[in-house]
């Protein structure tokens, strides 16, 4: 291999975007032994330090789900998704891009909606429920797409319907004019339009004049703590299993008939998003802890170690390669005995059913809020 | 190598409704895009001067509030941008549509390539590109997916029922491109933001183009819509089979085996 | 628009084979003509197109031209224009009617320029008003989810695309016709186009079939599964124009407004939600079974049989109970 003279602007770009963590990897490959999704990461960093384009800016680099898990790993504390990031705004630059995340780009701008769905569509899973849509209300429930057009995933925004008005709560949702939060946007390198997005989300929130906003998928969290500050104010954001046990918290929720939750084993998958991004642990343990009778194990890998399930980071519109990793989560859901995997993200959500019809396994799929809302009528939250 | 792109603007399907009294359709309300095929159009002609270089300029025709469209697709990498608008080109059929194209396209000779999405997603009648490569005077390969300069012939992959075709023509040519055939690329939103408050499209109406209002619009249509109805579905059973998946697929078989 | 030029429809072969929507589209020309008492002309071009031409008169041509030369024997819509065009201006006939293919389009489109021809485009039924002659066409828009009723108010003759499925194929008779060469002047500087390279692969096509297994979106990139119910039902297999659009199967199976008609006694469409683009393609069938796991999915207004579920747990149980082994993944 001839010698190659180093690109020091790309290194310097690369560096910039990762506060300076670029060089703290001393390539002890850590990262790479454990991602789920099989990227080279060590290599990809190596040609960002070094800077040699072609071994950075790899089609490897659209595998990563942004899971964080080679983060935890790192004894150096790299900010592995920061270069990934810098990596694919250079590599959207030069169009290297997967053809499917660019039409979710298009179809961002042309119907509010990464996922498939027509933009006159995006309410009609709240058709003929009790529903507040664009008015003034304490809370705004935020649905993000898959979870307003995908027909399984719209049961868990049943659900949160279902568990708030019996609660009392006093929340409302923005229906046909709620936009994409623009995670898969931000996740393909795209800043243009993400700024413009962003703004008009930010103004769209502020709106409602909510205290708060309330989020279904951990991935609308992500970009809204994370992404937004940047280009506007905008209200405190909570996911839905925060919220949820904020309202155990102040007692504002009728206790449950004894033993309604009687034979139901369960075990809790912490969503990257949730969990390693949000620091979210604790607060779904205790919601569906709180469901007398119900009996909570642990897999193994939880919390902050808890395995991918491959669909961030893009990842829900990039085919992946190797196996997947959802199927061996699944295989650990079932090791713990428990009948039943709950989880609070609507990727998990697809791509462990989507594992479970693979594998044929029993185990069942349910997201907190409709384990909730299941037993909601037998005495509240 | 200069490119010519036709764009048409299209109401959302989806959002069309019709009123079944007075048998119109309501278009109050209802957003724009551009039609799907001509960003496929577009996309081929971005690529091939991305290989070859020269120029690409789209053209539509339209009421000005088609403006935003086309400075988008300046945004997409077009160099210029060209508007038919005036009154009498509205209610045009395919024919009289071809024409005022055709005419505007002709003002921007000498061009190699002319491209075209398939079909629009409103009228869907795939008359217009044929009908304006005649009007040119100028060979029409339908249904391209593929193309490249190849010597000085546009080599185009053509894309026919129960088949494909490699198929060559020395420019000038028109070709009409498959919906879905490549991958739209993104606007660069820095451009468009120029595009936005800086770029100045080109305007051309009847008198520019030279034409009579018996040659366009409604009156210089060949064909008229003497009426309209909703699609007429036959009655169907909507009979509803439930149980569990055992009943279910067991009567889907009675069904089948008649 | 009283004057009875006649009839003429353009027929298409490719590589010796008589397009099924040309002929589709002859017996529909045969019955206009009849209804009016004149004469059903069928244009036909090629290279050895002689037989061809039999064929045509068989199925009710009553006069066939056929235009003869090796530069007519790939489809060039050029050429085609120029002989056809010829053909019309001679022999002036008050109505030409073209099946929908890509190629017969392409034709339509110049031709109407050439002639000065109103065109009615993909017509779903062709009328003739009674008295008048004009001919009335349901061309279907927005999606196919509303149909113009169109005429033609200027120009000669009257024209139309027709969508193939459409109408039903003729029954051969044996009628043999008149059969005459058209004169040409063709040389080969005439053609712009040259058609370097071709290759064709004939399936059964699904506007032809008379069971149809239907696969779309819902189905989740998993085509196996209903190709082989379409295998175990001895069913043709189509799609849902979104599975093509991603490059999964051709577009030459695509159920729809910009597809096929599909003609079946029986459809069974798995995870299609029933976009009026797609539903249009199944008014002909006899009984339409759909599966979806939404049950508010639109396709249940258009279906006898409804099942709610799971594509990929019911169609496997379905083959089984059919015999087959539970289909794979």
């Amino acid at each position: 291999m001839s010698a190659q003279v180093p690109d020091v602007e790309f290194r310097r770009a690369v560096s910039g975007g990762t506060a300076g963590t670029l060089s703290s990897c001393y390539q002890c490959g850590t990262c790479t032994a454990i991602c789920p999704m099989n990227v080279p990461i060590r290599s990809i960093i190596r040609g960002a330090q070094v800077g040699i384009r072609e071994l950075a800016v790899s089609e490897a680099l659209w595998q990563c789900a942004t899971c964080r898990q080679c983060e935890v790993a790192c004894p150096r504390g790299v900010d592995i998704t920061g270069i990934i990031h810098s990596l694919r705004e250079a590599s959207y630059k030069e169009r290297k891009v997967p053809q499917k995340l660019e039409s979710a780009l298009w179809r961002v701008y042309e119907e509010g909606t990464a996922w498939e769905g027509k933009k006159s569509d995006r309410a009609r899973w709240a058709e003929g429920l009790n529903v507040k849509v664009g008015k003034q209300a304490k809370h705004l429930l935020y649905l993000d797409d898959a979870a307003s057009f995908d027909p399984r995933l719209q049961r868990i925004a049943h659900s949160l319907v279902k568990i708030f008005n019996a609660s009392g709560v006093d929340f409302a949702i923005l229906g046909e004019k709620e936009r994409s939060s623009g995670d898969e946007v931000y996740q393909i390198g795209e800043e243009g339009f993400l700024e413009e997005l962003a703004q008009s989300n930010i103004e769209s929130f502020n709106s409602v004049g909510a205290e708060d906003i309330i989020t279904v998928s951990p991935h609308s969290n992500g970009v809204f703590r994370d992404v937004y500050p940047k280009y506007g104010n905008i209200p405190p954001v909570f996911h839905y299993t925060e919220f949820l046990s904020q309202l155990l918290d102040h007692g504002d929720v009728k206790p449950m008939q004894a033993n309604v939750g009687e034979g139901l084993t369960v075990t809790y998958h912490d969503p990257c998003y949730l969990g390693r991004y949000g620091g979210v642990y604790e607060e779904p343990r205790k919601v569906l802890e709180n469901i007398p009778g119900v009996k909570l194990k642990e897999m193994d890998d939880n919390r902050s170690n808890a395995l991918c399930c491959g669909g961030g980071g893009g990842g829900m519109y990039v085919e992946s390669e190797g196996e997947r990793p959802s199927h061996r989560r699944v295989s650990q859901a079932e090791a713990s005995g428990a009948s039943v995997m709950a989880t609070a993200c609507p990727f998990c959500v697809l791509n462990f059913e989507d594992g479970v019809k693979t594998m044929g396994s029993s185990i069942k799929i349910m997201d907190v809020a409709e384990i909730v809302a299941g037993l909601v009528g037998n005495g509240g939250i | 190598m200069k490119q010519v792109v036709c764009l048409k603007v299209t109401p959302k399907i989806e959002q069309i409704k019709f009123d079944e009294q007075k048998k119109t359709i309501i278009r109050e309300g209802v957003e724009n895009e551009i039609n799907d095929a001509d960003k496929n159009a577009l996309e081929a002609a971005l690529k091939l001067k991305d290989s070859v270089g020269g120029t690409v300029v789209v053209l539509s025709m339209g009421p000005p509030s088609f403006e935003p469209y086309l400075k988008l697709a300046v945004a997409m990498g077009a160099d210029d941008a060209v508007l038919l608008s005036d009154r009498a080109f509205a209610g045009a059929d395919t024919f009289a549509t071809s024409r005022v194209i055709a005419a505007g396209i002709d003002k921007l000779r000498p061009f190699d390539v002319v491209y075209c999405g398939e079909a629009s997603a409103d009228g869907s009648t795939e008359q217009v590109p044929p009908s304006v490569a005649e009007w040119l005077g100028v060979p029409h390969i339908s249904y391209v997916s593929d193309l490249a300069l190849v010597g000085e012939k546009v080599r185009a992959r053509r894309e026919i029922t129960d088949g494909y075709e490699v198929v060559e023509a020395k420019p000038p040519v028109l070709v009409s491109i498959q919906l879905g055939c490549n991958s739209p690329r993104f606007p660069d939103f820095r451009r468009k933001r120029w595009a936005d408050k800086e770029f100045k499209l080109k305007m051309l109406n009847i008198q520019d183009l030279g034409f009579a209002p018996t040659d366009v619009g409604l009156e210089g249509s060949r064909t008229e819509v003497t009426g309209l109805s909703r699609m007429r579905s036959p009655e169907r059973k909507r009979e509803f089979i439930n149980g569990a998946e055992e009943e279910i697929a067991k009567r889907l078989v009675q069904i089948v085996r008649g | 628009m009283t004057k009875t030029g006649g009839v003429f429809v353009f027929i298409e072969q490719t590589d010796g084979v008589l397009e099924d929507a040309s002929l589709e589209v002859l017996g529909k020309g045969r019955e206009i003509a009849d209804g009016l008492g004149v004469t059903l002309t069928g244009a036909i071009l090629g290279d050895g197109v002689g037989e061809l031409a039999k064929q045509c008169a068989r199925r009710g041509a009553q006069v066939v031209l056929v235009a003869d030369s090796p530069l007519l024997k790939n489809f060039t819509a050029e050429a085609y224009n120029n002989v056809v065009a010829k053909m019309i201006k001679k022999h002036d006939p008050d109505m030409l009617l073209i099946g929908a293919t890509h190629n017969g389009t392409a034709l339509a489109g110049m031709l109407a320029v050439r002639l000065g021809a109103g065109l009615m485009a993909h017509v779903v039924d062709l009328e003739v008003e009674p008295g008048t002659g004009t001919l009335l066409g349901s061309v279907p828009g927005f999606g196919g989810s509303i149909v113009a009723i169109c005429k033609c108010k200027k120009g000669r003759p009257q024209m139309a695309t027709v969508r193939p499925g459409v109408f039903k194929l003729p029954q051969p008779t044996d009628e043999s016709g008149s059969i005459e060469a058209f004169p040409l002047d063709l040389k080969p500087e005439d053609l712009r186009c040259e058609v370097m390279e071709r290759k064709i692969e004939r399936g059964m096509s699904v506007s032809k079939a008379e069971r149809v297994v239907v696969a779309g979106l819902g189905c989740k990139d998993n085509l196996a599964l209903p190709k082989k119910l379409a295998e175990m039902t001895g069913s043709s297999f189509g799609v849902s124009r979104p599975i093509a659009d991603k490059g999964m199967a051709p577009k030459n199976i695509v159920v729809g407004s910009t597809g096929s008609s599909l003609n079946a006694k029986l459809a069974i469409v798995v995870g299609v939600s029933g976009a009026a683009h797609f539903t249009s393609g199944l008014r002909n069938v006899e009984i339409v079974v759909a599966v979806n796991s939404d049950p508010n999915a639109e396709i249940f207004k258009h279906a006898d049989y409804c099942v709610v579920g799971d594509a990929s747990k019911l169609v496997p149980r379905l083959i089984s109970e059919l015999g087959g082994t539970g289909g794979s993944t």
